[in-house]
């Protein structure tokens, strides 16, 4: 039995409800940091316990709200739910199922930063999030939980819902805050940095669903009993989502520092009858691949990750079995990046498009030889801080890896003509 | 705010430089000439940092960084070139090239086309671009000035900036994700605002181009002039282009003054570079022989001229000459033996009127120099003699002589014949100007004088700054200064 953080009450009957939240101590840890603790006290507890962000890149959650500079009369808290990431439905889960686990992180986070006004981002085709979120914040408003001088103190928070329109893009921070503002979902130069100058020019922190509803368990139990799980630079739980053709996919809580195998072959229940591991690709689409053997031998935590050459990303674990062929899966993930590249800088906009050209030639056998070595040109090209923000590197990871992982496919497609898999 | 900005030091490829405290990085290294190549950058409007072209090292960095978005710090040692900043400007290049249109011999942004520029120096040259590229719209109409090709454009945004940040109008935007990103205006409208051309000169490509100037010249037969624009009051500071060999004044572009226009100029006043070729010239003088003009030859015409001043003389002057040409007219007259009747048509209210017509620069008066004309007239304590004293002057004495030093822009000065018609019966009625108009069966002698594009001078602007004029070529062969008609 692994540790349930985020999933404690997961399997609740009406854990929607406040009611029920309420019963199983639910918003003890927004009243007591509230009502008890300073803003200071509430940012070091999260500092201590190591909690970093479950976006997709890690970065130490406390230490992000110690960005907003001080007596800042106005800030902001947004709720990035904008799980858009192929192979990712983490956020959606923690929406629907404990609207009021992420409502209660919203509401300390807010507090540790000094943020009177709270905006979740949910993309459009989340429906049931967004109406799961309405309706616990209306009960909380009800309850007088949020407004005015919440639980008694001086202290008041508003929250809103902000619906997107279903793009990759708006889930990158400044991308957010665009299109928050009322913009096209365009990321943001930095510098400023959204804790600088963020949503409509003021000191602002996103952070990603998950990453917030793990907050109240931190402040009820102490960062210590946070840090007895996972790993040293990888505490606490996280949520993994399995798919692909194993026997029991789906969302799950595990410690970071989780073998891989043991996820898919464990939790998972290994793949489907006949068919062989040949790769997987840990953090969601945009994470480097790894092959079966790397994977075997890799934990889920940030830094085993980052050793074997690809992040934990989102956590979107998505296992590839043998009979799928890489330049068909590339083509998928390229018309991905090229269909949600904002097209705002240069070597993203058109770098993503040609791409997948060039792997869409390569699969329907109109490869030259030389493409191979374009494609790692132009993927190289794109990534490193080359573009605004991390899209073009996300686009040129897989490109890439799959390339310099399965070479053998690409030759095999370009010099035959056809498809290595189907041979017999 | 005190003038004086702190100055710090910092160092770009091994050379100090002196800056002021928070300048931008780019903006100093174009400044000071550092080779770095730019596409989305503009000194008048705000950063984008679309483009990805002006990489540079900046010790203590771990990546280069845009240098556009960059503020200089004390101490900075910046680097603007290394093999690995070729590298990253070869493959962005490429990326802005890959579904650009290999057509540069019909474009017409030839020749002054930021893409040529920099592939000379950075082009990868063997083309890796095998794919069918991404077709946009072609010849888009939007407007009276302007003309869209998308496949052309490199979406750096300025034309979007220009008209968000600058007129605040706000028509233009980028429309649709990735690469089938395009530029465009809302739902098609036509750009209308006074300023749609400065989105043309801005284009650091062929994707914007003048419905006035495509496909009319190829950039480099133009040489270049500074001067001033004629249209208003403003005395905006432009560059007259014009071909000398056809003797063809082509375009006006703005060119950068701080205090008065900016880096902008109107589309009213980029239009007014048209009023100098021959077409609209009076090309030689005429005379008025038996109701019919006849050109006649400049011996004769001078002669005519120094019989009529002997006479009782009445002068109009229009605020359109320079300062040295109406101070040679006021100087002249005050010497001949009779008195003179010299007046000038400024209206000293219109003048002083700095208010705003359009949304940036325009001014109501449409003259460059009448703060030129009140303060030559002045000087000969002739400032009160304006247009209503002339004309009731013309109507009331019988007098031999008229001399109207008249407009050569008539934008400014529609009704100008209007205020002639009052007059008794005149002997001799002398024009002088550069328009063709001018052959009006009103006067009997016509004599062609330089246009602004031709002459050197002083215009003086609305806010009281004098501003000199460039001569360029003579486009009419057959004009004379006024230094030469009266002397």
């Amino acid at each position: 039995m692994t540790p349930r953080i985020l999933f404690e009450h997961l399997n609740e009957k009406n854990i929607q409800k406040l009611d029920t939240y309420r019963e199983k101590g639910g918003y003890t840890a927004a009243q007591r940091a509230i009502g008890k603790m300073t803003p200071q006290q509430v940012t070091q507890t999260v500092i201590d316990s190591g909690l970093r962000g479950r976006g997709g890149a890690g970065f130490p959650t406390g230490k992000k709200w110690s960005f907003i500079p001080k007596n800042e009369p106005m800030t902001y808290l947004l709720c990035n739910g904008d799980e858009s990431e192929p192979g990712t439905f983490k956020d959606r889960v923690l929406m629907e199922q404990l609207p009021h686990s992420v409502l209660e992180g919203i509401m300390i986070g807010s507090y540790a930063i000094g943020c009177h006004r709270a905006y979740i981002y949910i993309r459009g085709e989340f429906t049931d999030s967004i109406a799961s979120l309405e309706e616990a914040l209306q009960e909380c408003y009800e309850a007088k939980f949020l407004g005015k001088n919440i639980f008694g103190t001086s202290y008041s928070l508003d929250i809103s819902v902000f619906k997107g329109a279903g793009a990759y893009i708006c889930g990158e921070e400044t991308g957010l805050i665009s299109s928050l503002e009322g913009f096209k979902g365009w990321p943001k130069i930095k510098p400023p940095f959204p804790a600088i100058a963020g949503f409509n020019r003021k000191p602002t922190i996103i952070n990603n669903v998950e990453t917030l509803a793990a907050v109240p368990w931190i402040l009820n139990h102490g960062a210590e009993a946070y840090r007895k799980m996972g790993t040293e630079q990888s505490p606490g739980t996280k949520l993994f989502c399995l798919s692909g053709p194993v026997k029991n996919p789906g969302t799950y809580e595990l410690p970071l520092g989780f073998p891989l195998k043991d996820l898919i072959f464990e939790v998972g229940g290994g793949l489907l009858e006949g068919l062989k591991l040949k790769a997987v690709i840990p953090g969601g689409a945009s994470a480097k691949i790894l092959t079966a053997e790397e994977a075997l031998e890799t934990n889920l935590s940030y830094e085993d990750c980052q050793k074997k050459g690809t992040m934990l990303g989102s956590g979107g674990v998505m296992v590839i079995p043998h009979t799928q062929c890489m330049v068909d899966l590339l083509g998928v993930v390229t018309y991905f990046f090229k269909d949600e590249s904002c097209g705002q800088c240069t070597p993203c906009r058109e770098g993503t498009g040609w791409m997948e050209k060039i792997v869409q030639s390569i699969l329907h056998n109109r490869g030259r030889p030389q493409d191979i070595a374009l494609l790692l040109g132009i993927s190289q090209n794109m990534q490193g801080g080359r573009t605004i923000c991390a899209l073009a590197d996300a686009a040129a990871w897989p490109v890439e890896s799959y390339v310099q992982k399965f070479k053998n496919e690409f030759e095999y497609h370009i010099n035959h003509r056809r498809c290595n898999l189907h041979v017999q | 705010m005190s003038n004086e900005k702190e100055m710090i030091s910092l160092h770009v490829d091994g050379k100090e430089i002196q800056a002021p405290k928070g300048e931008n990085l780019l903006k100093l290294l174009i400044q000071h000439q550092f080779k770095v190549p730019y596409y989305c950058y503009h000194p008048g409007l705000s950063v984008a940092g679309a483009c990805r072209m002006c990489f540079v090292e900046i010790e203590g960095q771990p990546k280069p960084v845009i240098s556009c978005n960059t503020t200089i710090a004390p101490g900075m040692k910046v680097n603007t070139q290394s093999t690995g900043l070729t590298q990253i400007r070869k493959w962005n290049l490429a990326f802005h090239l890959i579904n650009h249109p290999l057509d540069c011999p019909i474009c017409d942004q030839s020749g002054e086309c930021g893409l040529q520029e920099y592939y000379m120096k950075y082009g990868r040259y063997e083309s890796d671009m095998h794919e069918p590229k991404v077709n946009k719209r072609k010849v888009v109409d939007l407007g009276k000035h302007v003309v869209l090709d998308s496949e052309r454009c490199i979406l750096c945004s300025r034309c979007v900036r220009f008209f968000d940040e600058v007129t605040k109008t706000s028509e233009m935007a980028i429309f649709n994700r990735g690469d089938r990103s395009e530029i465009g205006t809302y739902a098609d409208r036509p750009l209308t605002n006074n300023y749609s051309l400065c989105s043309v000169n801005i284009c650091p490509v062929g994707a914007l181009t003048s419905k006035d100037f495509r496909f009319k010249k190829r950039v480099w037969f133009l040489k270049e002039f500074k001067s001033i624009c004629p249209g208003c009051s403003t005395g905006c500071n432009i560059t007259m282009e014009a071909d000398i060999r056809e003797k063809r004044a082509y375009r006006m572009l703005p060119r950068y003054n701080p205090d008065i226009n900016g880096y902008w100029m109107c589309d009213y006043g980029a239009m007014r570079y048209k009023q100098v070729n021959a077409e609209h010239r009076l090309l030689t003088p005429q005379m008025k022989q038996e109701g019919k003009w006849t050109p006649i030859e400049w011996e004769d015409a001078l002669a005519f001229v120094r019989k009529c001043v002997a006479s009782q003389t009445v002068i109009l002057i229009t605020p359109q000459f320079t300062v040295e040409e109406i101070d040679h007219i006021y100087a002249f007259f005050m010497k001949q033996p009779t008195t003179p009747r010299i007046f000038h048509c400024v209206d000293p209210q219109s003048a002083f009127d700095t208010t705003i017509t359009d949304e940036l620069l325009m001014r109501k008066d449409l003259n460059p120099n009448s703060q030129g004309i009140l303060q030559v007239s002045k000087k000969h304590k002739l400032d009160h003699q304006t247009l209503e004293p002339f004309q009731k002057y013309i109507a009331q004495n019988k007098i031999e002589t008229l001399l109207v030093f008249a407009p050569s822009d008539l934008q400014a000065y529609p009704h100008f014949m209007d205020w002639l018609l009052p007059a008794q019966p005149i002997p001799n009625k002398i024009v002088i100007g550069t328009r063709i108009e001018l052959i009006h069966s009103f006067f009997n002698l016509a004599l062609p004088t330089l246009s602004f594009a031709e002459k050197s001078g002083t215009f003086i602007n609305v806010q009281g700054i004098s501003q000199n004029i460039e001569a360029g070529p003579k486009l009419v062969d057959n004009a004379k200064p006024i230094s030469e008609i009266l002397c």
